[in-house]
């Protein structure tokens, strides 16, 4: 494929591997190590000038929520199991109960009124409702 | 090599305590390997190898520190395989893997044929098992269990079955430093027997040269290469030794017994400074020494190959574009005596790079390699729970780890220039971010051939293969 190589400047590395070959044959075991260290050090890669990856990871997924007190933040731990660790932030692995009722809200089972901060559930019969505390 | 040899003399004769070691597991390499199924029937190996990349981690284990040799519960396995899984893991293993009958890569850190084997025997049911199945199986070994009438019986059996393949793992042809760098280790001319017996069998065999010792190996490659040619095999393999950041005090004496054999002053200090010096930083902490050091060694075997119509595979991600398979294991491509051993992934990069580099070497063109296109079509991508088998869960929050799949793993480590998983700095620049994304917005690579390409074309070596 002679040609489409031209780009590349064959002076560099081949230069260096044939120069380390001649001197390589002759030298002993101990020689050649150092000649090695010496000859063959590696190149630093090109620094990337592109725009960013936007491909979403799962911390782009998750959001800390900070609780007003500690009374809320103990109902919210006796409903959610939260994992603690000396070596990682509180996190709660399993949010089903919290998916369930955000999707109930979304498809409008429940609805929630900011002014009064009171929920409905108008999915059955005789709808309910329950007060959102503070 | 004292150390070495206390390894093997306090596992001598050893009996299993337990069987509950959890293999098979889905392997950490699964960027750029054909078969991430890896098993090993025990927690540990018996043979005292001072190059074993395992030997660190599972050093510092603690059962394996009190000598308590664990092995997989084969009841439960061979029932999974059967297809009537009994646990939730393996359950999820037979979904993905054993239903379909995905090639199962046996002997990943340890020794399916060591004298824990010879002692225990608890892979010899598995294989009756595998044999039955017609259950497409490569096992990795430098053991001599093997040798032994119930497994060469098993092999006999199945021999026209084909559905066998074995890797034998050499680094030299020198019995006298094969016995001081390898304790406890059957001869390299045994080893020969064996891949000789194996292939006089019908089955595809494998000269595993790994790790590739600068200063060990090249003493006397072309005998080895040679005699295993003579002995049958089909393919060679190859991997340069690697030299781990980290040492606990076992590793460093392996180190330093290293540094003498190799020539190089200071001991395991010393060793480290070599690595360190013609290791590409951008690989991070897991030392592998840069291409240019590598080139002369991996031509010498390359043309063996390509003179003798062997197989050739390279599993160092330096020169990894020249595999003439997708699987650096040495795997055929086409297997038409057993199709079943042709069942491994081509959803890896080790392929997709195999392939840019045949097409580059054929029509001159850059091949774009693709998130979505090179991790594509395998339902054990987006299997919550094989992700946390993956070294890069430690330390991460539960939450998370509790929806990882090994697919945003692999996307990560694609998208990060910075880590040293990221094709662009594990394959040091054979493969060159692109100034665009794709339409998920991940990083596109090309690929970017290396100079030596262009010499060794006018040498008249054929890349195209």
């Amino acid at each position: 494929m002679a040609g489409i190589l031209d780009f590349l400047d064959n002076e560099t590395k081949n230069r260096r591997t044939k120069k380390f070959e001649e001197r390589f044959s002759d030298s002993d075991e101990g020689a050649k190590r150092k000649l090695e260290k010496e000859m063959l050090k590696p190149e630093k890669l090109k620094h990337y000038t592109g725009p960013k990856p936007r491909a979403q990871t799962l911390a782009d997924r998750s959001i800390k929520i900070i609780f007003p007190d500690d009374e809320l933040m103990e109902i919210f731990k006796k409903h959610f199991r939260v994992t603690n660790s000396k070596f990682v932030e509180q996190s709660v692995p399993n949010i089903k109960l919290l998916i369930s009722f955000l999707k109930k809200l979304e498809i409008g089972e429940i609805t929630y009124d900011k002014k009064t901060g009171q929920i409905n559930f108008c999915h059955c019969e005789g709808s309910s409702s329950l007060g959102a505390g503070k | 090599m004292k150390e070495a040899h206390h390894w093997v003399q306090g596992n001598k004769g050893l009996k299993v305590n337990s069987c509950s070691y959890g293999s098979p597991r889905v392997s950490s390499e699964l960027p750029d390997c054909s078969m991430p199924l890896t098993f090993d029937s025990y927690n540990y190996c018996s043979l005292g190898c001072t190059y074993c990349f395992a030997y660190f981690f599972k050093t510092n284990n603690p059962s394996i520190k009190n000598n308590e040799l664990k092995s997989v519960n084969t009841k439960n396995l061979i029932a999974a395989l059967k297809g009537k899984p009994k646990t939730t893991q393996s359950k999820s293993f037979y979904k993905h893997f054993y239903k379909r009958k995905f090639l199962l890569h046996w002997g990943g850190l340890a020794d399916p044929f060591c004298n824990f084997e010879k002692k225990n025997q608890i892979g010899l049911p598995l294989l009756h098992t595998l044999g039955e199945l017609n259950y497409p199986t490569l096992f990795s070994f430098k053991g001599d269990a093997i040798f032994e009438k119930p497994y060469m019986q098993v092999f006999e059996k199945y021999a026209n079955q084909h559905n066998f393949a074995f890797q034998v793992s050499i680094i030299t042809w020198d019995a006298e430093l094969a016995k001081v760098t390898e304790i406890g280790v059957p001869s390299p001319q045994k080893r020969i027997e064996a891949i000789r017996e194996l292939s006089a069998m019908g089955y595809w065999t494998i000269l595993r040269l790994r790790p590739y010792i600068i200063g060990i190996t090249d003493k006397h490659i072309h005998t080895l290469l040679e005699k295993a040619l003579e002995a049958g095999i089909n393919a060679v393999s190859m991997e340069f030794f690697a030299m781990d950041g980290r040492a606990n005090v076992g590793m460093k004496t392996r180190y330093d017994w290293l540094a003498k054999i190799l020539h190089v002053e200071g001991g395991a200090k010393g060793l480290q400074k070599h690595f360190h010096a013609l290791s590409p930083s951008e690989r991070g902490g897991y030392m592998r020494l840069n291409r240019l050091v590598k080139e002369p060694y991996v031509k010498t075997v390359y043309k063996f190959c390509v003179d003798n119509g062997l197989v050739f595979a390279c599993s160092d991600p330096d020169f990894k574009e020249l595999n003439m398979s997708g699987s650096c294991c040495g795997m055929p491509d086409k297997y038409p005596p057993n199709k079943l051993l042709e069942n491994w992934t081509r959803n890896q990069l080790t392929y997709h790079l195999k392939e840019a580099r045949k097409k580059y070497h054929r029509t001159g063109k850059r091949v774009k390699l693709l998130f979505g296109e090179v991790y594509n079509d395998e339902s054990y991508f987006d299997e919550k729970k094989f992700a946390n088998d993956h070294p890069s869960v430690v330390g991460m929050d539960y939450a998370i780890r509790s929806n990882l799949t090994l697919r945003l793993i692999l996307q990560r480590q694609w998208n990060n220039l910075r880590s040293p998983a990221n094709p662009r700095n594990y394959l040091h620049g054979q493969v060159m971010p692109i100034n665009e994304l794709d339409v998920d917005g991940n990083l596109i690579f090309e690929y970017s051939p290396s100079e030596y390409e262009k010499y060794w074309g006018d040498e008249g070596i054929d890349l195209s293969i």
